[in-house]
């Protein structure tokens, strides 16, 4: 059969004609389509993802919420069925100070974060007739790992509804953007729950690892709560050796032992040594050296430092360990763990280099102790 | 995101203080890094957990 003369095509959709009235209709029908309902066709396929990352959340909150109540039911005693309780704590939130006058929100913010700690802890221990302060400590951070994830889902969650609701695309291209940062936060603390339950080194630990090889064989004495610190010398200098006390699963209150240690022994230097968020392209394990209080957190310990630092005119000098926010709070990597002697290296160095025989040096270990004793 | 397939071993590496022999074996429950373990059979000093990591294998 001979096709060549077949020109139906050509003849209904006018290929060669631009005036064809059907042709404009299936160009021009899609442009209407989009000017109009665009926003709602993106809000359909964005929801779509985010829908996936909610419940993909709300897994990790699960796993973990279960994870932590098998962990009470199985390895310890608890006085009644814990599940009841931890599902409240679970829910606790905390309301931050007034800060449009900011003058002084520092102590209030401070106080607030004590006490939250304080009765967390008290009501762990009054949920078992005995239990060790190991445990304690495990068992609060693993609540503050839950009760992240569940806040997590729940902004997350009232972000996406809320843009639903109101049928309102713009408002969720934030938390489009936002996402992925929250998935890889959600999934390092997801991954974080086994090394809090066996009472394993995580990689925020390397500063209370460095310096806890350097206390072996001292002194220890309680500098304040969950806080040690002992005294050594070096190449004719005092060393103050500050940690928090292993291995408990606890960061000690390295800003009010700092305070009154230097208060009483008026070191020369401060040295401190922290794990620190590394940047894309940057390799886990990278040791770097700079100037100021190398402590993370809220932000009242950096600042109780740097003011009595500054009262007395002190250097302060920081080594850290860079890694990623997964590596941080889980299991120490090897990466991480072979650093230590060449950390300790370091802060040797750094001690002759900037200090002079007979001065004192304060030497802080920052970070999360758990599984490093000293 | 992490590997789903990333399965993460933890090990303990343990050292005598005297002789600095090292040896390393699977992390068991109730370790920590500086945990006196034992007498060293070869030169009667001090072994101590001197780190614990974790290797991960990728499938």
């Amino acid at each position: 059969m001979d096709f060549s003369s077949l020109d139906v095509l050509d003849e209904f959709f006018g290929m060669g004609d631009d005036s064809n009235p059907l042709m404009m209709l299936i160009w021009i029908l899609p442009i209407i389509l989009f000017v109009f309902y665009g926003q709602r066709i993106q809000l359909i396929i964005t929801s779509r993802e985010i829908k996936k990352s909610m419940a993909e959340l709300e897994q990790f909150r699960n796993e973990s919420r279960d994870d932590l109540i098998d962990y009470v039911k199985q390895k310890l005693t608890p006085n009644d069925d814990p599940t009841e309780k931890l599902d409240r704590f679970f829910e606790y939130f905390t309301i931050m100070p007034v800060d449009i006058d900011p003058n002084g929100i520092i102590p209030k913010i401070h106080h607030l974060v004590r006490s939250r700690e304080d009765t967390t802890r008290k009501q762990i221990k009054s949920m078992f007739s005995d239990i060790d302060t190991l445990e304690i400590t495990k068992i609060q951070n693993l609540l503050e790992i839950v009760t992240t994830l569940q806040l997590l889902h729940k902004v997350v969650r009232h972000l996406f509804l809320t843009a639903k609701k109101q049928n309102n695309y713009p408002l969720i291209l934030p938390l489009q953007m936002l996402l992925p940062f929250i998935m890889e936060q959600a999934e390092a603390l997801k991954d974080a729950v086994p090394a809090f339950k066996k009472g394993q080194p995580i990689g925020d630990g390397i500063g209370p690892l460095v310096v806890g090889g350097m206390m072996l064989d001292t002194k220890k004495q309680k500098a304040e709560f969950e806080t040690v610190y002992s005294e050594s010398e070096f190449d004719g200098r005092k060393l103050i050796l500050l940690k928090a006390e292993g291995p408990y699963a606890t960061v000690g209150r390295p800003g009010e032992a700092t305070e009154s240690l230097v208060e009483k022994l008026k070191p020369n230097i401060i040295i401190m040594i922290d794990a620190a968020l590394k940047l894309e392209g940057e390799d886990t394990g990278d040791i770097a050296q700079g100037f100021g209080a190398a402590i993370g957190g809220i932000g009242t310990d950096r600042f109780k430092i740097e003011e009595v630092a500054t009262k007395y005119n002190i250097p302060v000098f920081a080594i850290v360990v860079r890694q990623s926010v997964k590596d941080a709070i889980t299991l120490m990597k090897k990466e991480i763990s072979d650093q230590t002697e060449k950390v300790r290296n370091q802060v040797y160095e750094m001690i002759t280099d900037n200090s002079n025989p007979n001065e004192t040096v304060l030497v802080i270990g920052v970070g999360n102790t758990l599984g490093v004793a000293q | 995101m992490s590997n789903k397939n990333e399965i993460v071993t933890a090990y303990t590496i343990q050292q005598c203080n005297s002789c600095k022999e090292q040896s390393k074996r699977k992390f068991s429950d109730g370790d920590y890094v500086f945990k006196e373990i034992s007498k060293c059979s070869s030169c009667d000093g001090q072994i101590i957990v001197t780190k614990i990591f974790g290797e991960s294998l990728t499938r």
